[in-house]
């Protein structure tokens, strides 16, 4: 049975801690509104450069190193976690599904690793690291080129013959789906010049070439951008999911040791007052 | 009242523009290309440079764009660009200063691999021109 001062000083601690977790889960929580609206920002890009795409895919601008898929398989992943821990199973989830997906190979993939957490946890692996950044420290739009450009000529130089992208998706604060995507070679929607018929009409400045050959790299870096929101937001709402659960079973050890606590001091109250009792009638006797 | 067509200058931060507008002047790769309402179908790359456009009241906006692209169809234009800075956005003190160590670097280079440099130097160039304030 632990003493009553043991037990005052548990529950002391665990109020801080309680204190710690719930600030981290408002924080967590004001910066979702925030990633959210970054996240909703991109879209209107996201609409209008896929449609480009689909009208040059159409009009026959076809061919580019990007586009053309090759037969060797020196694989690549690009992996993006977050850059800390208490997010609950985030970074072992995405680390996982990279590793999933570099399982589907013989040999070992080369590994592009954004997020400090997937460096950490992937060390030890027989995958090679080529290439890694932190998340943070750089505005998203910046560390995207860099990525992209990183990733990008690796992809031209023949260092690799397909990049996967392994991300989370955003789904909603509650759920967040680690997500792997074929970033290089491009892949295009098949069905997706039938929707656009009158567009074999379009002119091209200086040529269709010329075009696909500026809009492809910037295809590539945008959906790197995007998917670092997503990732960025899903680690927000996974850190507000913790935070809370932890704040909530803190609240439920300090309930229970209180309880505890309070029986303690009672049974020592109790039995001070038997032994003034037990006194007052010896001298009474 | 002439004609006018949908304009939208969107960049991945944000949608910096939509609305109508009765023509868009905007840097294309080949020159500048201008657009009014029924312009035939295209898609061209653009250059670092300044957009123009006069939209509903008559208004004139001005950008200046980190290259970028434009898809022009009848009735809608639609302007990608990495950024676009309006006017009041960009600090002429601060893009003076730029614009001189980016010259000056350049004029180190002498030829040889100086796509950075002068891009830097057109970049600084086109946000003074946006912000009615010339080069130094």
């Amino acid at each position: 049975m632990p003493t009553l001062r043991q037990l005052r000083d548990r529950v002391k601690s665990l109020k801080n801690t309680q204190q710690i977790t719930r600030a981290m889960k408002m924080v967590a929580g004001a910066r979702i509104r925030r990633a959210e609206l970054a996240m909703k920002a991109a879209r209107p890009y996201a609409t209008a450069i896929g449609e480009m795409n689909r009208e040059l895919a159409s009009s026959g601008g076809g061919s580019h190193p990007l586009l053309t898929e090759r037969s060797s398989d020196k694989r690549a992943i690009l992996l993006m976690t977050a850059d800390k821990g208490l997010c609950g199973a985030f970074n072992s989830n995405l680390v996982r599904a990279a590793l999933q997906v570099a399982s589907q190979s013989s040999s070992p993939s080369s590994l592009y690793l954004v997020g400090i957490k997937g460096r950490i946890q992937l060390r030890k692996t027989q995958h090679p690291v080529a290439q890694a950044w932190p998340l943070q420290g750089k505005p998203f739009v910046e560390l995207a080129a860099e990525i992209a450009g990183a990733v990008t000529g690796d992809f031209l130089a023949g260092k690799v013959d397909q990049v996967t992208l392994v991300s989370s998706r955003f789904v909603s604060t509650i759920v967040q789906r680690p997500t792997p995507l074929q970033l290089l070679p491009i892949k295009r929607d098949p069905d997706a010049p039938a929707k656009s018929a009158s567009t074999n009409s379009f002119e091209f400045e200086p040529d269709p070439g010329a075009v696909l050959a500026a809009l492809l790299p910037k295809y590539v870096e945008f959906t790197i951008f995007q998917a670092l929101l997503e990732t960025q937001a899903s680690e927000f709402a996974a850190k507000l999911l913790a935070m809370s659960n932890a704040t909530d079973n803190a609240g439920k050890l300090i309930d229970d040791l209180t309880l505890v606590m309070n029986k303690t001091r009672q049974a020592a109250i109790t039995k001070e007052i038997l032994e003034i009792v037990g006194g007052a009638e010896a001298l009474k006797g | 009242m002439p004609a006018t067509f949908a304009l939208a200058v969107i960049t991945p931060a944000e949608v910096k523009f939509e609305g109508t507008a009765e023509i868009v002047i905007a840097p294309g790769a080949a020159g500048d290309i201008g657009a009014l309402a029924n312009h035939a179908p295209m898609l061209t790359t653009l250059r670092i440079g300044v957009l123009r456009a006069t939209v509903e009241g008559a208004r004139r906006i001005e950008y200046a764009i980190n290259a970028g692209f434009m898809q022009v169809l009848p009735d809608k234009v639609l302007v990608l660009t990495d950024l676009a800075l309006s006017s009041s956005e960009i600090d002429v003190e601060k893009t003076r200063a730029e614009l001189r160590t980016a010259e000056e670097s350049l004029a180190g280079k002498r030829g040889a691999d100086d796509i950075a440099e002068r891009e830097a130097v057109t970049w600084a160039n086109a946000k003074l021109e946006a912000a009615h304030r010339p080069g130094v």
